[in-house]
């Protein structure tokens, strides 16, 4: 009978691991669809064809996925700082927020890297793309920077938990803005791209990198400089998650 | 009741919310001037940002985010104490549903929809349309409130609910009308959604407001098309809660 038990467990874990990257990769492929319902209408948006808006964001999903991977502990900090869980990370040796977010490895994520290279690759295709190893470092630059800048935007927002509660609901919220900003911020008003280049920095996870990539006759040079954004970022960030962490342990909860 | 104590966040989320309307009003402004011709499928700009408005305000009225209570209370085992008590639960699930949407209602739909009407002119239909309107909402809620309810079984299967709730609420928000009027889905996906019960949680009630080609046999048949779902489901829905009442008292209720 135990070893019946053990197969069950084995099986239920099997199974949600499976229902995890399936799920992770619907959704995935409804933002691409959602995308191709639009371009069903018209065919240009704001001078930019299907597949540049289709490499934009295959190129933001991509950048999304290594914090899927490796900091998907996050979204329970919430829930651990109310539940009064997260004060056995205290006592540890090492950087406390390394060690949170290494606590949580999410391998279903790999699912939603591979579709998004999958997508980027195939607009890549359909654009005509003739990459050299400069244009190849490029990517992997400005890959890397919209990916740092993603993941500090979303600590930033997730270490309000360590000043609100139910903070869930900011996330769910940032998350469906964030959705909107994949597209040439040229759609929105000067306030909006003032918002998202200073004061919510989604610009440089997709527009501006993406821009830079495909779109480099019509920059401002002063974008070359964006790598300058996720170091400041995530310093910030960093400084938030002490100041959160001091806090929590001044009220002795 | 946990509502109140999760203020901070609802603010959250109507502000939210509202931001991101301001952002769907200028990606559809750039979508309208990629097209050719001043309306898509028949629906002009006007028409497919009020749709829009009215769609997502009804989003945060029927969202009953009675699935997530439920793995709440399932994983938790408190299920256990609930299902002892002799009201039946999934009634009583609903009755604390409604008490939360009442609220809502009054401090952010009324309101919401004054403002729309002032901004948006002509604004939302005033004609017969009104007398269907209640009924219509009342069975766009018991379907929306169904289909959680369904899903929500789930948690009484699997530890890893979160991740299906979150790609259900994904893909509903996709398919159900708030981010693109299901008039605008391209023909063959188009018949499907005009079979499946989503369109009758936020499509039909929103062209009950605002569609002025609907006539009173054409809102009659709508009506009944919510109806038929509502049946359905709720007949589904009581085989499948009956079920997992069951597999819990086996595994040692």
């Amino acid at each position: 009978m135990l070893a019946s038990q053990n197969i069950k467990v084995r099986l239920q874990y099997r199974f949600d691991f499976f229902m995890g990257v399936a799920g992770m990769i619907i959704v995935n492929l409804s933002q691409f669809f959602f995308i191709w319902l639009i371009f069903g209408s018209v065919p240009v948006l704001a001078g930019w064809s299907f597949y540049e808006i289709f490499f934009l964001h295959g190129f933001v999903m991509l950048a999304g996925s290594f914090e899927y991977l490796f900091f998907d502990h996050l979204w329970q900090l919430n829930e651990d700082i109310m539940g009064g869980v997260f004060t056995r990370y205290y006592l540890r040796p090492m950087n406390m927020l390394f060690y949170y977010m290494a606590e949580v490895l999410n391998l279903k994520a790999v699912g939603y890297l591979i579709v998004s290279i999958g997508g980027l690759v195939y607009a890549g295709s359909m654009l005509r793309l003739q990459w050299g190893l400069p244009e190849i470092l490029l990517f992997l630059l400005f890959l890397t920077n919209a990916s740092v800048v993603s993941l500090s935007i979303d600590m930033i927002i997730g270490f309000m938990g360590f000043w609100f509660r139910g903070t869930i609901f900011l996330t769910m919220a940032m998350g469906n803005i964030s959705n909107m900003t994949r597209y040439p911020m040229t759609i929105y008003g000067r306030v909006f791209r003032f918002l998202f280049t200073f004061v919510l920095p989604y610009a440089f996870i997709g527009f501006y990198p993406v821009q830079i990539l495909l779109r480099s006759h019509e920059i401002n040079p002063i974008l070359y400089a964006s790598p300058l954004v996720g170091v400041l970022l995530f310093s910030l960030a960093y400084l938030v998650w002490k100041k959160g962490v001091d806090s929590y342990s001044g009220t002795g909860t | 009741m946990r509502n109140m104590a999760f203020r901070s966040s609802f603010f959250f989320s109507i502000g939210g919310n509202l931001l991101f309307i301001f952002l769907l009003y200028f990606l559809w402004q750039a979508i309208y001037r990629g097209s050719a011709q001043p309306t898509i499928n028949g629906m002009s700009f006007h028409d497919t940002y009020l749709y829009l408005c009215i769609a997502n305000v009804l989003y945060l009225l029927f969202a009953s985010g009675v699935d997530y209570w439920m793995a709440g209370t399932i994983g938790s085992g408190d299920i256990v104490m609930t299902l002892v008590k002799p009201m039946d639960w999934q009634l009583q699930l609903m009755s604390m549903r409604l008490g939360a949407m009442a609220f809502n209602l009054l401090t952010v739909t009324v309101p919401t929809f004054i403002v729309i009407s002032i901004l948006l002119r002509p604004g939302i239909r005033l004609g017969v349309n009104l007398l269907f309107i209640l009924p219509s909402c009342a069975l766009a809620f018991t379907v929306s409130y169904l289909f959680d309810f369904f899903v929500g079984l789930i948690a009484f299967y699997t530890q890893s609910f979160w991740g299906f709730s979150m790609i259900k609420n994904y893909v509903i928000r996709a398919i159900s009308g708030s981010m693109v009027p299901l008039a605008l889905f391209p023909g063959a996906l188009r018949t499907v959604m005009d079979w499946l019960p989503f369109k009758a949680i936020y499509d039909i009630p929103t062209r009950l407001l605002m569609d002025r080609s609907l006539d009173a046999a054409g809102m009659l048949s709508a009506l009944a098309f919510q109806a038929a779902w509502a049946i359905i489901l709720f007949l589904a829905s009581r085989l499948a809660f009956n079920r997992s009442i069951q597999r819990v008292m086996i595994h040692g209720g």
